[in-house]
């Protein structure tokens, strides 16, 4: 099986307030402007971790998910592949074939 | 223009069920239906309102409930925010009322949802989750609320056991409801070592899915004699913070100075809570939102006012152990509410009770909840009949 590249993961910075939001949505939380540029959320810091034991979609083995507090205060939740991550470890932030993808990142 | 009276006559629950076999949504809520109204001196052919929220309904939607129920009707909504649903409805049927729209509404919500449907509902609730919370997967709002509970746990020192307080007064009174679906009392260590979700969360955290269907009838008050409830005051507000907070309070933090003032009482006066109990850390929250714990102190909230039953929560064994039927959630507490309210609550009645608050919470957008709200309860005229016990 071939995987595709990682992509960036981005958010939206209003024009008009300098707001990054993320989902994307219609109009600026902050100032309800509706012009963008886009802002690549890259890293953040693990805040909350919990493992998917029991999870509706049946994952065949148990799924870390996390809470990573990403730039312009945006707080993001993340599938953890790589290593098991803890509160406050500093992981790097990606799309990985559509799915937002946190990996700890070593000094 | 005559401003009508609104009261709530009845309330029915068609029993929860985690074994549904092959009945049907419509079914569900039809038996809910005609349970309340048997419940009354009304007839099918007094209602001229009906309000539905259900996940499972489709492809029908409220007009084909009318339909295939005979009913020809002035008043309809149908309302897809699940857990704040049910007192969204009651809200506009009490202005509906009010106004002269319509005489005589029923409200019904619930679901039978299948396991796929269940899966297909978490993956596809919004565009926000198809996109970004699925594909991870997520495997459902377990996963989000594990995460809020952690910051509630951090924010306000508490511990697994003090959710678990909450948890085991409310199977305490399941209990003494037959219509729960765990009734089973529950040891501390039983609730601290079942079965994992999602850490912190473990199997007791997290409410039993079931089949079933909730009903209210609101009326003029002068169509019927016999105690009824009334709603003394609402309030909502959704969407407080654009999911740019933290969960750790909903929108009935902005309102509850209104909600209090418009009732012209306070928390202690309060009989009974129907509180949206999705997950204990919620439950919490919205008392706290409320000004049950005015000094911040929810682990004394929790062991000295909810375990002991001085604060009478969630009575009838709230979601947690009475069951989630949908988009019942919501609807559940009023049931449980106006039941309490028309001291027709059986075994699990609150003495001479009085007055009631009731909340809805729900529709997770991306982190935790949106939608928040609220309604006070309050039981008027005794009558000269008692009613039959609805237990």
């Amino acid at each position: 099986m071939t995987t595709a590249q990682p992509e960036p993961l981005i958010g939206l910075r209003c024009v008009q307030c300098d707001n990054v939001h993320f989902p994307p949505r219609s109009a600026c939380p902050g100032c309800h402007e509706r012009q963008f540029t886009q802002q690549a959320l890259t890293s953040g810091t693990v805040e909350q971790t919990t493992t998917v034991l029991t999870g509706i979609t049946d994952p065949t083995a148990p799924v870390q998910i996390a809470s990573v507090l990403a730039e312009d205060g945006l707080v993001i939740c993340a599938r953890v592949r790589g290593a098991e991550p803890k509160i406050g470890d500093t992981v790097t932030l990606t799309l990985e074939s559509g799915s937002v993808t946190a990996r700890p990142a070593y000094p | 223009m005559t401003q009508h009276r609104p009261v709530i006559v009845a309330a029915a629950e068609e029993p929860y069920t985690r074994h549904p076999g092959g009945t049907s949504t419509t079914d569900l809520l039809t038996r809910a239906f005609f349970a309340a109204l048997e419940r009354t001196t009304l007839t099918a052919d007094d209602v001229d309102g009906i309000g539905v929220s259900s996940f499972s309904l489709r492809p029908d939607h409220v007009i084909d409930l009318a339909w295939r129920l005979g009913l020809p009707i002035r008043w309809l909504m149908e309302d897809p925010t699940g857990g704040a649903s049910g007192i969204n409805l009651l809200q506009h049927a009490i202005r509906a009322i009010e106004g002269g729209d319509a005489r005589t509404i029923v409200l019904l919500a619930g679901d039978h949802l299948t396991h796929h449907d269940f899966a297909q509902l978490v993956s596809n609730y919004n565009v926000a989750t198809r996109d970004w919370l699925a594909p991870l997967p997520h495997g459902g709002p377990n996963t989000l609320f594990a995460h809020l509970t952690q910051r509630h746990m951090q924010r306000y020192g508490l511990h697994r056991e003090d959710y678990g307080a909450l948890v085991i007064a409310q199977r305490a009174w399941a209990g003494a409801n037959p219509g729960a679906v765990y009734r089973t009392p529950l040891t501390i260590g039983d609730y601290l070592n079942a079965p994992p979700v999602a850490p912190p969360l473990g199997r007791y955290d997290c409410v039993p899915v079931v089949a079933g269907a909730d009903a209210l009838i609101i009326t003029r008050d002068n169509q019927v004699s016999g105690p009824t409830v009334r709603v003394r005051a609402s309030a909502a507000l959704h969407n407080p913070d654009n999911q740019e907070g933290d969960g750790l309070t909903t929108g009935l933090s902005a309102v509850a100075g209104e909600i209090w003032d418009q009732a012209g009482i306070e928390p202690a006066d309060i009989d009974m809570a129907a509180i949206y109990d999705d997950y204990p850390a919620m439950a919490c929250i919205q008392l706290a939102d409320l000004g049950f714990a005015p000094d911040g102190d929810l682990h004394r909230l929790l062991h000295t006012a909810v375990a002991t039953g001085r604060l009478p929560l969630n009575t009838s064994g709230g979601q947690l152990s009475a069951g989630q039927a949908g988009a019942a959630g919501g609807m559940h507490g009023l049931v449980e509410a106006t039941t309490q309210l028309r001291h027709t609550a059986g075994q699990r009645q609150v003495p001479n009770a009085r007055l009631a608050l009731v909340t809805g919470y729900g529709m997770v957008t991306y982190r935790y909840g949106s939608c928040s709200n609220a309604v006070i309860l309050e039981r008027h005229g005794p009558g000269t009949q008692q009613p039959r016990e609805d237990t």
